[in-house]
């Protein structure tokens, strides 16, 4: 008996298996970045911005408990530490941040806004990461053994540092490379300062050094991301306590008058004596760079010893400033000193910042302004710490040259619109003396001195704005009208053979050659000047647009027509690429860098 | 290297994304030295759409030689040439960050993506180890704080407030928002005579928490130390009293209350200081004996006599024996005129108290009172007649020596002032108010003794009364010495 043949179960479709948590997650990754690859650059730039500043909040939130670690350990847990431990501590310290400065990390010399701005403007938005784990290290041993410096400036460049490796590693083009060094340099700031805005204004300011910047919203996105990164970790209290603001009469005004004049008085001081010290320190030979640390530590030791709140950034001794902590007397004694230490400190190339110390300085003054007022001036409602808190801004405005990040740097460290009045009046002043007998700001000073030159806002201020209206000749054309008669226009052309000849028809001006206005006169069949042979149409141009833009359009246009903004068919003016170089050639900006005074 | 190389190795050249596929940016047709705009970087740059070259070379980021400026590059792209020699080396002197030698060696290219998931593992490295960071620095520095704080209390506690100044400072240095510590600097700088500074962290303070009775009874102190700070520490108080307090409000409202009281008496406001014992009396806690003594000596000061007896009573009623009670008891009721209660209240106290002076004077005058009263149901008609005649005549001799003091006659018709009408009106009753006449007939003695009554009070114009006369005056301020 055959058999039967078995029964084959159909052949089963092969089933794939399942796939797994692995996959499935490679899968959501792949499609995740497939979508945010396919972004325009802008947009993922926006993107990348963010996780800048979170990255930056977290470098910032462990940069700042490092320096406070530091002194700790090194300097102990009382404010007041003994004499001993002031004076060898800053030395010892500054010897090891000497070493490791010229031999380790040799790119972190400097308080760090002027390096920033040289990544943006000559190096491509490049920053090694070695610079800011080099910052990141010495500053954090330099303050926190009690040099006089801050953290805020390091804070900016190794958010800048940060920004340049992602932006690098990601490989953006080189225009996102380069304006991506400020986005980080704002998330640093901002962190390090709980006050988003003014960090970026300071950058816009400072770092960046015009107002038209590209990167304005990656700039403000990252400054937030990072200030609420910071506030997670650290709270959201600002560095010192603000007492609260009031002014009951415009006539206290005056007091903030005088404050703005003595503010102004001490940054030209400063100024002066950094910009007249700094080449001859760095004129000494390379060897004595590793000691001027620990000098300088050393010195500020010996300063310690009978005022050690000149020691560090200070934020402590700020506060107590604000309430009336110290009498007037103390307090332009704290303002002097911090001065000297902070000069040695920064003259010694020890890495660290200019921020604190300037706020330091500025509200030890405006105290004792505010102490000496008081004394003469009993009815004023001011207090000291009101002072104080108005002579932290006048004395950013008139050092670092930065009016209005000064006054948003008061009103959002106060958190007191009140305010806003007498910072104005005493910033603006103290900027006006500054500028006035110190034409060259502080980071540019020291950029020319080490052989940069890295623009500025205040030059750019500075400069004269040509438009338009400065080069058009209102007289330079004669506008045809196309429903004329040929033999009228002819005739009333040849009254100005100068003019250039315009028709303006069909919303577009042309351009109409003497030429051909004679050859259709003598054509008996042409009628009126519709039928002429025009050039054009012309780029119109208003008379407020600047004369770069009007260089642009100009080409090898003969005239190019200047109308009115209310009717496009008004010719105001005419303007010639001739008269525009003219203009140029006799503006009085004269194109010179200024030198360092 | 050569310059093509370079040029496809520059990473502004969009490529495939697969970092084997390499394609050169060269266009079929076209080279890299094209002015071709189509076919230049800056018009692939422009299109941000496509995609970035996988392969990534650090040095392809550097900025190209001046050839490569020319050949490839507009330039208007980069403002101004770079010199080569600039980028040779990292400059020691300036610390700027210069990109590296040309001739470093190139990485390895990572894709984005691989770069990307990178960053977001460091970024989440990173924020797990600040979060441990910065909760070890947290605690530590709330330790820190705490123990500065510790440190400062003992020292307060021990009298020694300037040290306990430095160890809140230090406290603070490491918790400057804690409103506790600051109060506390407040009062140390307060203690150490520093009130301008103290009052700087009050008036902070108290921005914060407006209602803190604590935080105004604190300012309340430090205006009332102050010459011309009655005003302000007035306002204080009254915040403090109707402010929040954390701990026992009834209690520590009104300690502040009596603090109140005992500062406006202290400066003899007593109109102001009335309202403010009442309402401290009306309050006291029923079972606070030394609360109720502290109003009782309050009202006394402040000549609230009725209050005081009251309170004073309800502690006696506690406690019979309390010296300070019967004291402050007798005292109020001497005020009163309650001689009799005076005398009970006062010589209940310890021999040490009575020996007192002002008790002594009250115990005297109470027993001098009594002992001319002609009222007290126990004396026969001839002591009565007696005492009344006494004092009658002696102020008969008081009233008399007013009248000529102020140069009036004695016999004036008609009489003008109330002295002279009384003096008449007895010289008239002469006979009828004899001692003999008075114990035949003692309804005769109200009348006669409230003239004597009327004359001491009448001759007060000449000043206050002394000795007997004051007996005599006091007898008449009683209930028992009023016209029936």
């Amino acid at each position: 008996m055959s058999e039967s043949p078995r029964s084959v179960p159909p052949a089963t479709p092969a089933v794939a298996p399942a796939p797994g948590s692995a996959e499935r997650v490679r899968a959501l990754w792949k499609k995740w970045t497939d979508q945010v690859f396919s972004m325009r650059e802008g947009q993922f730039f926006l993107l990348l911005s963010v996780l800048i500043g979170v990255f930056s909040g977290l470098a910032v939130v462990c940069f700042r408990m490092a320096i406070d670690w530091t002194r700790l350990l090194l300097l102990g847990f009382s404010l007041t530490p003994s004499a001993p431990r002031v004076v060898v501590v800053p030395a010892a310290a500054g010897l090891v941040v000497g070493l490791l400065t010229l031999y380790v990390f040799r790119r972190v010399r400097g308080s760090g806004v002027n390096q920033t701005k040289a990544a943006v403007y000559v190096s491509n938005g490049y920053i090694p990461f070695s610079t800011v784990i080099g910052k990141f290290l010495i500053c954090s041993l330099a303050i926190g053994s009690g040099q006089s410096l801050g953290p805020e400036d390091p804070s900016l460049q190794m958010g800048a540092g940060i920004a340049s490796v992602i932006g690098r590693r990601l490989r953006l083009s080189q225009e996102k490379v380069r304006l991506i060094a400020p986005v980080g340099a704002a998330a640093g700031l901002a962190a390090a300062f709980n006050a988003p805005i003014s960090s970026v204004l300071f950058v816009i300011e400072e770092v960046i050094g015009t107002w038209s910047a590209g990167a304005l919203g990656a700039i403000v996105l990252a400054a937030v991301s990072s200030v609420v990164t910071m506030r997670s970790f650290l709270g959201s209290e600002s560095l010192f306590r603000v007492p609260t603001f009031r002014m009951e009469r415009p006539s206290e005004l005056m007091g903030y008058v005088a404050l703005g004049v003595v503010g102004g008085i001490a940054s030209l001081l400063f100024l002066k004596w950094l910009g007249y010290a700094r080449p001859h320190l760095e004129a000494l030979p390379g060897w004595t760079k590793s000691f001027q640390p620990a000098i300088s530590g050393l010195l500020i030791g010996f300063i310690g010893i009978w005022v050690p709140q000149v020691m560090g950034a200070g934020y402590p001794i700020i506060d107590q400033a604000m309430h009336g902590q110290y009498a007037w007397k103390i307090l332009l004694l704290l303002a002097a000193l911090k001065i000297v230490a902070t000069g040695i400190s920064f003259l010694s190339a020890t890495p660290g910042g200019m921020f604190a110390p300037t706020l330091f300085i500025g509200a030890m003054l405006g105290g004792a302004v505010g102490g000496i007022e008081h004394h003469f001036f009993h009815s004023l409602t001011g207090t000291v710490g009101t002072f104080a808190l108005v002579g932290m801004g006048t004395l950013f405005a008139g050092f670092l040259r930065t009016p209005i990040t000064s006054v948003f740097m008061v009103i959002e460290v106060s958190g007191n619109y009140t305010a806003i009045l007498p910072v104005m009046v005493s910033t603006m002043i103290a900027y006006l003396i500054s500028r006035q007998y110190h034409k060259v700001p502080l980071f540019d000073m020291l950029a020319r001195q080490d052989g940069l030159v890295l623009p500025s806002i205040e030059e750019r201020r500075e400069q004269v704005s040509l438009t338009v209206e400065d080069a058009m000749r209102a007289d330079g054309a004669m506008v045809l009208d196309p429903a004329e008669p040929i033999a009228d226009g002819l005739r009333r052309a040849e009254r100005k053979p100068q003019a250039a000849l315009l028709l303006y028809a069909k919303a577009e001006w042309r351009f109409v050659l003497r030429d051909e206005l004679r050859r259709l006169a003598t054509n008996s069949s042409s009628q009126s000047l519709a039928e002429a042979k025009t050039t054009g149409p012309l780029p119109i141009l208003f008379r407020d647009q600047s004369l770069d833009e009007a260089l642009r359009l100009a080409g090898d246009w003969p005239v190019l027509p200047v109308v009115s903004r209310a009717n496009l068919a008004t010719l105001e003016g005419v303007i010639a690429l001739a008269d525009i170089l003219q203009a140029f050639r006799s503006s009085p900006q004269t194109g010179a860098i200024p030198t360092v005074s | 290297m050569s310059n093509g190389r370079q040029i496809r190795d520059l990473k502004l050249f969009p490529v495939a994304r697969s970092r084997d596929r390499v394609v050169s940016a060269r266009t079929p047709g076209t080279d890299s030295h094209s002015l071709n705009p189509l076919s230049t970087p800056k018009f692939r740059i422009a299109n941000p759409r496509l995609e970035l070259p996988a392969a990534h070379s650090r040095q392809s980021i550097q900025i190209p030689s001046d050839r490569e400026f020319k050949q490839v590059f507009l330039t208007g792209f980069f403002p101004s040439s770079a010199s080569h020699s600039r980028f040779s080396r990292p400059s020691r002197r300036t610390g700027y960050n210069l990109p590296p030698r040309r001739n470093s060696r190139p990485q390895a290219g990572y894709s984005r993506e691989a770069v990307l998931l990178g960053a977001l593992v460091l970024l989440v490295v990173l924020a797990s180890f600040t979060a441990f960071a910065s909760r070890l620095y947290h605690k530590t520095f709330h330790v820190l704080a705490d123990q500065w704080f510790a440190r400062g209390d003992r020292s307060f506690q021990a009298g020694n407030a300037a040290e306990a100044l430095n160890d809140y400072r230090n406290a603070l240095a490491y918790s400057p928002y804690n409103p506790q510590f600051q109060f506390h600097l407040a009062r140390a700088l307060a203690a150490t005579g520093r009130q301008e500074e103290a009052e700087a962290y009050l008036l902070n303070l108290l921005s914060v928490s407006p209602g803190s009775g604590e935080i105004n009874l604190e300012l309340a102190r430090s205006s009332a130390r102050r010459k011309s700070g009655m005003a302000a520490a007035l306002r204080y108080y009254q915040a403090a009293i109707y402010g929040e307090w954390d701990h026992d409000p009834l209690l520590m409202r009104w300690d502040v209350r009596r603090e109140l009281s005992e500062y406006l008496l202290a400066h003899g406001t007593h109109i102001q200081a009335e309202p403010e014992l009442i309402a401290m009396a009306e309050n006291v806690p029923l079972t606070d004996i030394a609360r109720q003594k502290l109003a009782g000596e309050l009202l006394v000061r402040g000549q609230l006599w009725d209050r005081a007896l009251a309170i004073f009573r309800s502690v006696l009623a506690a406690d019979p024996r309390d010296p300070e009670a019967l004291a402050g008891a007798g005292t109020a009721a001497f005020h009163l005129f309650e001689f009799p209660q005076t005398l009970d209240y006062l010589r209940k106290l310890p021999p040490e108290k009575r020996s007192d002076p002002s008790i002594a004077g009250m115990l005297e005058t109470s027993e001098q009172v009594l002992a001319d009263d002609p009222f007290p149901s126990g004396l026969s008609p001839q002591q009565k007649a007696a005492r009344t005649a006494r004092d009658l005549a002696l102020a008969e001799s008081r009233a008399e020596q007013c009248v000529s003091q102020r140069g009036e006659s004695f016999g004036q018709n008609p009489p003008k002032s109330d002295l002279q009408k009384l003096l008449a009106q007895a010289a008239a009753m002469k006979a009828a108010w004899s001692e003999r006449m008075l114990a035949r007939f003692p309804e005769r003695i109200h009348e006669s003794i409230a003239v004597a009554f009327q004359m001491e009070n009448a001759a007060n114009v000449c000043g206050e009364p002394q000795g007997p006369d004051r007996v005599i005056w006091l007898l008449g301020q009683t209930s028992a010495g009023k016209a029936p």
